[in-house]
């Protein structure tokens, strides 16, 4: 079921296929729509300078009256050349006064000579090698001879024209200039000239190759897209099928193969070895459910055997305080065994719904060895501490507590009537560690890796569950600290417990 | 003649003391230890049980370890062992140590009480040296019940009171089906839960041992869905 959903259809524009091909289609339109995009604002740039043009010839010619002197047009006055200039530097215009058929009165070149975006397009494409307006303009022949000059006497006149390479679109603009009071002849004019640059001009005049390059180009990178996407996706849909049969057995293998040695591969490795943790973490469950049935068995059967017993007929009262004692211990055991069960799965599963404080270790070895001393059933033990200075880690207090509890009792078991305890709480600079140190027989070195696993006693007639030190250990990692037992021959054992703070 | 020993060895008091009470009322003489290093120290010295029940783990000696011991100085005392766990590990590796049968835990005083007689029965008839009651046969195989004694092609076949129980069950019925419920009610005498798997785990220890006589055993089927049969 699982898997039939996880099957779904992925829509085309979600797909990494489709994706791949439409990221290439995308990257080789760029260049045409680029040109054709450029033309369109050139096309907008062209009235740009023509408006300007327009506007600094009405003002000059608002501020500028022809006088004669000998019968001919007299230069401009001082005052009139200051306003001028300030025109054609204000529209950056190349501004020229010129006699009809002769002289040049007045020449104000204030034409910028580039923008930002020009420098921006020259940095981009390098220089364009367009003309400058002085050159362009000095191949136009003289001023006064030229045609637009010639006819600007009958009315206004404006054109633009490009550089032979069209590099440079060139816009002017002329008119007769108005007389002064009681002159006789209007023969002189204002010329007004300015330029634009157009580098992006000589791409588009590669539109058609360009076009003609990526139809031919168009085939070949369609392929290629399918075969990356398909590289791709192939080996993507291959993990993902193996992945899916996994999801649907019980006991999946770590065994996804793909012969890659590229990021697949490497995810395929990863998947293996998620896979593996999961298929440990499942045998340690298995392991600990396994261990749970087993240690309940005991007491079932026990309680189980004396329900019979009272079945069978008459039961004296000798009888009957056996039975009940079985019968009371039994299930305080089954009791007993479940609950320090529950604390080791919570303790292993690292306690992680668990507030965590401050924790004085040194005052709760302390409180437990008082304890310990007030206990007739350890009477004949001598206990020692050695906890003087804080030695405070953060931690879960009442686990703490337990794993120290039970590293004292297993000690005050083991050392016997006679025998001694010593705890010992030292506070380093990382960590806090807690050493019970016992006088009793020790530990077997065959015996000694095993002190942890759960259920491994070397207590006779299971007065404990087997558990505790396990629980010990599993308190101690939960902490991000450890337990370290040692058992010198003929000097009892030693528990080490740290835990970093 | 005294009553009947029987060594009971468990580490859990509780069990050991209520199943006392139990082989007590059957009317056994019933001594308790609570592991197995303990349960050689009084094996050790007169008087010797004619019969133990050993849990199998234990502190200290586990039950394996015991029941090698024990065969080891050359004993003979018949053991059922006591098992906490399912798994066929336990089982295989007890009874190669040569268990006489088992008994898994939680179980029925009945069930326990029928092994134990079963097992005493079978040495007493073998001790007294009464003629042997006539065999059933089925093909090539012989069983004499009395002395649950199993012969295939003549040859001696070493088999628990259980397997021995199985092997009649077919015997006395060539070519029927028995389910796996029924051999085991048939075989152990047993009513409690336990899972069909075990029944499985002696049908193939039964083959494993008929095919260590003839190599090509094939009379014990597997009728899918039903049950074994032996196959006439």
């Amino acid at each position: 079921m699982a898997s039939r959903r996880a099957r779904r259809r992925i829509p085309p524009v979600r797909s990494l296929r489709v994706r791949a091909v439409a990221v290439v289609v995308l990257v080789l339109l760029c260049p045409p729509a680029f040109v054709t995009l450029s033309a369109v604002m050139e096309g907008n740039v062209e009235h740009e300078p023509m408006a300007r043009l327009e506007a600094a010839l009405d003002e000059a010619l608002g501020r500028y009256r022809v006088r004669t002197e000998v019968g001919a047009p007299a230069a401009p006055s001082e005052d009139e050349r200051v306003a001028l200039d300030a025109i054609a530097s204000r529209h950056e215009v190349w501004l020229r006064v010129v006699e009809q058929g002769g002289r040049v009165l007045l020449d104000l070149q204030r034409a910028r000579s580039g923008d930002v975006i020009q420098r921006l397009g020259e940095l981009v494409f390098g220089e364009d090698g367009a003309p400058t307006l002085t050159d362009f303009d000095s191949t136009q022949g003289e001023l006064a001879r030229r045609p637009e000059v010639e006819s600007a006497f009958t009315g206004r006149q404006s054109r633009c024209r490009t550089s032979p390479e069209g590099k440079l679109l060139v816009c002017q603009v002329a008119a007769a200039a108005s007389t002064a009071a009681g002159v006789a002849a209007p023969d002189v004019a204002i010329h007004v000239e300015a330029g634009v640059r157009r580098s992006v001009r000589a791409l588009y005049d590669l539109e058609y190759q360009l076009k003609k390059l990526m139809l031919l180009v168009l085939p070949v990178a369609l392929v290629l897209a399918w075969w990356l996407g398909w590289r791709m996706v192939r080996p993507i849909e291959e993990l993902r099928e193996q992945v899916l049969e996994k999801a649907a057995l019980a006991a999946p293998g770590a065994d996804l193969h793909l012969a890659r040695r590229d990021e697949f591969g490497d995810l395929a490795a990863a998947f293996n070895s998620l896979l593996a943790s999961l298929e440990s973490r499942a045998r340690a469950n298995e392991a600990f459910v396994a261990d749970l049935a087993h240690e309940t068995k005991n007491p079932v059967a026990a309680i189980r055997t004396a329900a019979e017993s009272l079945a069978a007929g008459a039961v004296d009262a000798e009888r009957a305080q056996r039975l009940s004692k079985v019968l009371g211990d039994s299930s305080a055991r089954l009791d007993r065994v479940v609950t320090q069960f529950l604390e080791l799965a919570r303790a292993e599963a690292g306690m992680r719904d668990e507030p965590r404080e401050d924790v004085d270790l040194a005052a709760l070895a302390r409180a437990l060895v008082e304890r310990a001393r007030a206990d007739e059933r350890h009477a004949g033990v001598t206990v020692t501490c050695e906890a003087d200075t804080a030695a405070p880690v953060n931690g879960v207090a009442e686990r703490l507590e337990a794993a120290l509890r039970n590293l004292l009792d297993n000690a005050l078991d083991f050392a016997g009537a006679g025998g001694e305890v010593r705890v010992a709480v030292e506070a380093r600079a990382d960590a806090v560690a807690v050493t019970v140190a016992d006088t009793g027989p020790g530990i077997d070195a065959e015996a000694l890796p095993r002190v942890f696993e759960r259920f491994f006693t070397t207590r006779r007639s299971r007065r404990g569950t087997g558990l505790g030190l396990a629980l010990v250990r599993a308190i101690a990692e939960a902490h991000g600290g450890s337990v370290r037992v040692a058992s010198p021959p003929g000097s009892g054992a030693v528990f080490v417990l740290e835990i970093p703070r | 003649m005294g009553k009947t020993r029987i060594l009971l060895v468990d580490d859990d008091p509780s069990l050991n003391d209520v199943l006392a009470l139990a082989l007590g009322d059957a009317g056994y003489e019933v001594a308790t230890a609570e592991d197995g290093s303990e349960a050689l120290e009084r094996l050790a010295r007169p008087p010797l049980p004619e019969l133990i029940v050993s849990d199998i783990n234990m502190p200290v000696l586990d039950g394996f370890t015991l029941l090698k011991r024990l065969r080891e100085r050359g004993s003979s005392i018949p053991v059922i062992l006591l098992t906490s766990r399912d798994g066929e590990i336990d089982e295989t590796l007890g009874f190669e140590l040569g268990a006489d049968d088992y008994v898994a835990k939680p179980f029925s005083t009945r069930v326990l009480l029928a092994r134990i007689a079963a097992i005493l029965r079978r040495d007493q008839v073998r001790a007294s040296g009464a003629e042997p009651d006539p065999a059933i046969t089925c093909g090539e195989l012989e069983l004499r019940v009395d002395h649950m004694l199993a012969r295939y092609r003549d040859v001696l076949l070493e088999t628990t009171v259980t397997e021995f129980r199985m092997l009649e069950a077919f015997a006395r019925r060539p070519g029927a089906v028995l389910s796996r419920d029924r051999l085991m009610e048939l075989g152990r005498g047993d009513d409690s839960i336990v899972g069909e798997r075990i029944v499985d785990t002696y049908v193939r220890r039964l083959r494993r041992k008929l095919e260590a006589i003839d190599p090509g055993f094939d009379r014990i089927e597997t009728v899918v869905g039903a049950g074994y049969r032996w196959k006439v």
